[in-house]
């Protein structure tokens, strides 16, 4: 008798998810989707409003990653304010960046301590009683306490450019609203209220230890597990460095052939197409010369590293050398290495801010600048989950009239559908019965990504994931609930 | 320390009576020489549980679904080792526990929930959740003048 299993809701990821996988007579996998229930419309109800509410607006897409979007749209905005990315300030760049490079590392911070470490930590077939932040805290203390520290300490940052640590209001059309004082500085440097950003690139070092001494440990199940050849895109800069703010589009195979050569951003919809599927709110980006079905890419911190030749500081691009020489291959398209990838970033990040902190441009008061008004602007970011794109259409008022957002899972859309079907084959085919231990395996596949499925599919996020499991003739035999939203 | 009570209002304030925790912490921050931090959240969070580790006392006010006889309730909050901590959102219960278990320290806590009625898209209270606010606010008065 044939079966569906349906995973419903998935467990710590963002947004409310669900899994269902169909077996045939034989119990074999016969297809398997991650489908996205959720919708809200963003896209619609911005239109009619005027331009400059709109950094603000869309943060509300997002718990998580607000600044993401407010920064997206920023830089968006500023086009139909008449400013380039270029013609920001150095004060306003680099406030921006320090924001932004902040809230990647509170993010990855989040992921990493909190909704991955329980996997890594006590493993995939863990009970699930273990696999939350309770049991880390029991078992972990000290990995719990820099946890949350080092989310602590990117939190601050956002806060301290932006008012407040979630929704807060730091970029205006053209630059920033203010500046940044010495005390501010002060506070992420001393060491003496929370710990210095030295401290953050000494814990991120560790952890990093870590994820190297687990590899270690089990190589064979994470080279192996949901490994499958895609595309990956993120941004670089000319000389073809990592850049998350800012930089030129490029996307390459899972063997490192460009497929897309470094192109701007304002190009976007000359590459880009997107498509739907009747069972997921969420969309499948791909490049439009390579088709939908050859033409997907991941995106996030493994596909970053993946797209770029270099990274520009000087201990995370150390580690993103340490990487390559583990794996010997230019391009990893392994799963689950996407924490290993995180943890570089982290690095990277925390060197950023540390540099950041130290360069006196932060302080002056050239925050803004315009130019001629335009009907059109496209922002595109690497957000904590990968590229992150918006793009608005005014009228002569100032109105919005056209929103398209891309957001970085729906670029993962096709990846992750991948990964559960590569799950469901290798873990439930022909097995007498499914176990709670199994569908973990599809979810451990899935947080992989880090997917924000509020951000996907704009939509007010309630987390868990359900499987269920239907026979041939679609009759539902087992639903399991991982956790509830 | 400067303040013995920690007060953090959770909701969000585009979502009706969702907003009410926040709608507290506004009229209680007008009150002469309150005692307290007040701190804004939309969810707990789990760096909240160090933030803990520096106030004796503890109070959570958040909006509530449930029928409450007096609009209103006040009831202690207890460390919660088996809640649901599948998300990026904690509850109370989890963050006393994760304060406890990382850092040996236990604040006397409460929760104050005010029971609302409108949770769509909009900013500002129903006209029954702000009765209830101003009655939670008037028992807070109260409480937190016998407290000290």
């Amino acid at each position: 008798m044939s079966k569906k299993i349906i995973i419903d809701p998935v467990t710590r990821v963002e947004g409310h998810g669900r899994v269902t996988i169909h077996l045939d007579a034989s119990g074999g996998v016969e297809a398997a989707y991650f489908h996205i229930v959720e919708f809200r419309g963003f896209e619609r109800f911005i239109q009619g409003r005027p331009y400059w509410e709109v950094p603000v607006l869309v943060q509300r897409l997002c718990g998580i990653c607000p600044v993401s979007h407010h920064l997206a749209a920023a830089k968006a905005i500023d086009q139909i304010n008449g400013v380039d990315p270029e013609d920001l300030s150095p004060t306003a760049e680099k406030l921006r960046r320090l924001l932004h490079y902040g809230q990647v590392f509170q993010s990855h911070a989040l992921h990493f301590f909190y909704l991955a470490s329980p996997d890594l930590l006590f493993g995939f077939d863990a009970p699930p009683e273990k696999r939350n932040i309770v049991a880390v805290a029991e078992a972990h203390k000290e990995l719990a306490r820099k946890g949350i520290l080092m989310r602590k300490f990117g939190q601050e940052i956002i806060k301290s450019i932006s008012g407040k640590r979630i929704h807060g209001v730091a970029a205006v059309p053209g630059g920033m609203y203010k500046t940044f004082t010495p005390a501010e500085r002060d506070y992420f440097l001393d060491g003496r209220e929370i710990p210095s950003v030295d401290t953050m690139i000494e814990w991120t070092q560790e952890m990093l230890e870590f994820i190297r001494h687990y590899h270690d440990g089990n190589r064979a199940l994470l080279d192996d597990f949901a490994n499958y050849p895609s595309g990956h895109l993120g941004l670089v800069r000319t000389d073809g460095a990592l850049d998350l703010y800012h930089g030129l589009l490029r996307a390459v195979d899972s063997e490192g052939h460009k497929t897309l050569h470094d192109v701007s951003t304002d190009t976007y919809t000359r590459y880009f197409s997107e498509a739907v599927e009747k069972w997921s709110y969420m969309k499948f980006p791909y490049l439009k010369h390579l088709g939908r079905e050859k033409g997907w890419n991941r995106v996030g911190p493994l596909a970053r590293l993946n797209v770029c030749d270099s990274i520009p500081t000087h201990r995370a691009e150390l580690a993103r050398r340490q990487l390559l020489q583990y794996t010997g291959r230019k391009v990893n398209n392994h799963t689950l290495y996407a924490h290993w990838a995180r943890l570089i970033e982290m690095l990277h990040c925390a060197e950023v801010v540390r540099d950041l902190l130290h360069d006196p441009d932060i302080f002056s008061d050239d925050l803004r600048r315009s130019g001629k008004p335009r009907l059109e602007g496209i922002g595109i970011i690497e957000a904590p989950r990968g590229t992150l794109t918006h793009h608005y259409e005014v009228d002569e008022k100032g109105m919005i009239t056209r929103c398209n957002l891309i957001v970085s899972t729906t670029h993962n859309n096709e990846a992750m559908n991948r990964a559960v079907r590569w799950v469901a084959e290798e873990t439930l085919s022909h097995r007498p019965e499914i176990t709670e231990a199994m569908l973990n395996r599809v979810e451990v596949a899935i947080r992989a990504y880090d997917p924000c499925l509020s951000c996907a599919t704009h939509a007010l996020g309630k987390m868990p994931l359900q499987a269920e499991l239907y026979d041939h003739r679609g009759e539902c035999l087992q639903t399991v609930r991982s956790g509830h939203g | 320390m400067d303040n013995p009570l920690l007060v953090i209002g959770i909701g969000n304030s585009s979502r009706g009576d969702d907003g009410v925790g926040w709608a507290f912490l506004d009229a209680i921050s007008q009150m002469q020489q309150l005692p307290a931090q007040l701190e804004y959240r939309y969810q707990l969070a789990v760096e909240d549980a160090e933030l803990l580790t520096r106030f004796p006392r503890v109070l959570f006010v958040d909006a509530c679904e449930t029928a409450l006889p007096d609009g209103f309730s006040l009831e202690p909050c207890l460390p919660d080792a088996v809640a649901e901590l599948y998300t990026h959102q904690q509850t109370p219960g989890a963050i006393l526990f994760l304060t406890q278990e990382l850092y040996g320290h236990r604040p006397e806590a409460w929760c104050l929930r005010i029971q609302g009625y409108a949770w769509e898209f909009d900013s500002g209270l129903s006209e029954m959740g702000k009765e209830n606010l101003e009655l939670s606010i008037v028992f807070f008065e109260e409480w937190v003048g016998g407290a000290n």
